[in-house]
């Protein structure tokens, strides 16, 4: 499900597209600016997204609405005001991706890593988000409120004016997070892991 | 290699369907818990057929489906340390590094030493690590199958250490993880 080829070039641990040895970042291709309109074209009337790599890619102003995107590796890819609304996500990697003014409302998500990410003003309100790793995220501005985090963790995450109003927190994990302005109303927080490394500043 | 997580309502557990084709021929499972109907169909959805069936550790909650599991398939059964007898044939693993199954190469690594009775497998570049190792775990002072994690961790650094790669790890319960985010002290 998820890319297992490793960049060969020297001192380069980026995962590699399909059938490739070398990564986005070192195979002799066009700007990245090309290659994601590329990718957009080719992928808007495609309803399905498996297996696919667009690690350190860049999408802008894209409509995905509805898409199923199952095992494909986002790693590093920054994602910039496009709608994921009514999708479903299942076992891909957005290790170190950045989400900035995004919309993930309605998604179905399980065993996905969002890890190390950058999210901003990004919304994910009543969405089924189940074991998904979130650990050492930095989200300002962020809603998931009405959503279904079961048994997802939150790990070493900086979290500020988050809103996790009206979710489903059993299991979910907030050790040694970093809180400012989160609001946890009528979610059974009482139900989520917290520890004495997790601060409410 | 394909990868199919697979969340068992009993037990809560994760179970992981891997084969080398994306359809048809071979599979493994490994920790089958119980293994429901919306399992075998994603199974059957697949046409695949389970070769061998990997258990991180011997336990009724990773066992119980395997009563029905061997009645419709014929697998081999591999676990480490057998405390139970049961009805099927287990395949004690015991000093063994790596075993064949259905077309990969999975590879045992035995991080507790001679306390050994729940080990983690490697399948190319996922590591399945059972009840021992889950996102975010870090409790040094936890007791787990009488070693104290904190031994647990310091085994699995050293692998991490030596083999150099951002392992995916796919425990037996929660979310997914890899070793860059468990580990971002590791260079």
């Amino acid at each position: 499900m998820f890319n297992e080829q490793i960049c060969t070039a020297d001192g380069c641990e980026n995962p590699c597209a399909d059938g490739q040895t070398l990564c986005c970042r070192h195979l002799p291709q066009p700007t990245v600016e090309q290659i994601t309109v590329d990718v957009c074209r080719n992928l808007r009337s495609d309803n399905l997204w498996k297996n696919k790599n667009f690690s350190l890619l860049t999408f802008r102003n894209e409509d995905f609405s509805g898409k199923r995107i199952y095992a494909s590796s986002f790693y590093g890819t920054v994602f910039e005001n496009c709608r994921f609304d009514d999708s479903c996500f299942f076992s891909n990697c957005f290790e170190n991706a950045v989400f900035k003014n995004c919309s993930f409302c309605r998604t179905e998500s399980k065993y996905n890593i969002i890890g190390n990410a950058v999210i901003t003003n990004t919304s994910f309100c009543e969405s089924d988000i189940l074991h998904s790793n979130f650990i050492g995220i930095k989200a300002v501005n962020v809603d998931f409120s009405d959503t279904d985090l079961y048994s997802s963790t939150f790990y070493r995450a900086d979290l500020e004016n988050v809103n996790l109003s009206n979710c489903n927190l059993k299991k979910t994990d907030f050790r040694s997070t970093v809180r400012k302005n989160v609001t946890f109303r009528y979610s059974n927080y009482e139900e989520a892991y917290f520890d004495e490394g997790s601060v409410d500043s | 290699m394909n990868l199919f997580p697979f969340f068992n309502e009993d037990g809560f557990s994760n179970s992981y369907i891997l084969a080398e084709t994306e359809a048809g021929g071979p599979c493994v499972i490994i920790d089958p818990s119980d293994f429901t109907i919306e399992m075998l169909h994603l199974v059957e959805s697949h046409d695949f057929t389970v070769e061998a069936v990997f258990l991180t550790h011997y336990n009724r909650m990773h066992t119980t489906g395997l009563t029905k599991l061997t009645k419709i398939y014929n697998p081999k059964i591999y676990s480490p340390r057998i405390t139970e007898k049961d009805n099927f044939e287990i395949i004690e693993i015991g000093e063994k590094t790596e075993i064949e199954a259905a077309g990969m190469t999975v590879r045992i690594l035995n991080f507790l030493g001679d306390f050994g009775n729940a080990i983690f497998y490697r399948v190319s570049d996922c590591l399945f690590t059972g009840d021992l190792y889950q996102a975010g775990d870090r409790h040094e002072e936890e007791e787990i199958f009488t070693v104290n994690h904190a031994f647990i961790v310091k085994n699995l650094k050293k692998f991490l250490k030596e083999n150099k790669k951002n392992f995916k790890i796919f425990p037996g319960y929660g979310a997914p993880t890899s070793c860059r985010l468990e580990f971002p002290e590791l260079p």
